[in-house]
């Protein structure tokens, strides 16, 4: 994490925050290898560890606050939930443009 | 706060600190990865997050997203390689900043734009785009 956004999470704010970051770069990263991996291995592999660096950071950070406040669990099912809504919808979607 | 676009020449009189300061280092190493960029014919977009551009007077560790074409080509007359140059952990280390690459088409590029536009505290901030 860069010095300006700190790598200490205090906050249920803080782990909000954290749990998007997360989201975005293992989404960063998975977009990352489906466009590089054919197309130019080299150029994959020197730039995904910036992606993976940061993601076991956050994963630690994550870990070590909700290690330290255990009810924030809950943030992280909502979090979840919420997620797993977003991608049920969209596969009905999908599946949808697919019938239709 | 949001994505400020900015010149070189602005961001080095913002940031550029005074000469022997960590920010004129850190000033040096950016223009010479721009240069760098440029002699690969890379074209597009560096947006940068982090104390380099907050009021920090001696700036720490700070993130440097590139936005750029997928066909990026390797010159065999230039040393280090583009690989090389775009590797995070050499960047890191050598230039002071964390360097993420994401293709100017990729499909979660509007999605990363945002991720750094957000401080921990939740709220709106401002990061800097320069063109290469």
């Amino acid at each position: 994490m860069n010095d300006e956004q700190g790598s200490y999470l205090e906050t249920e704010a803080h782990l909000q925050w954290a749990l998007r970051q997360l989201n975005l770069m293992e989404t960063g990263l998975a977009s990352l290898r489906l466009e590089l991996h054919e197309q130019n291995p080299p150029l994959l592999a020197a730039t995904a560890p910036a992606y993976e660096r940061r993601i076991a950071q956050l994963q630690q950070e994550i870990a070590s606050f909700l290690y330290r406040n255990p009810p924030a669990v809950s943030v992280v099912a909502r979090n979840n939930f919420g997620t797993a809504r977003n991608v049920a919808a969209t596969s009905l979607h999908s599946e949808e443009l697919v019938t239709a | 706060m949001g994505h400020h676009g900015a010149t070189w020449e602005e961001i080095a009189e913002r940031f550029g600190g005074v000469s022997n300061s960590k920010r004129a280092r850190l000033t040096d190493s950016l223009l010479q990865f721009r240069d760098a960029l440029r002699e690969y014919s890379v074209s597009g977009t560096l947006i940068i997050d982090g104390s380099y551009v907050s009021g920090k007077e001696s700036p720490g560790d700070f993130d440097v997203l590139l936005i750029s074409q997928s066909h990026l080509q390797e010159r065999k007359d230039k040393e280090p390689s583009l690989s090389d140059l775009l590797d995070a952990e050499r960047t890191e280390k050598e230039l002071g900043f964390s360097l993420f690459y994401t293709t100017d088409n990729s499909p979660v590029l509007p999605m990363l734009r945002g991720m750094w536009s957000v401080s921990k505290q939740l709220v709106s901030k401002g990061v800097v785009e320069a063109i290469i």
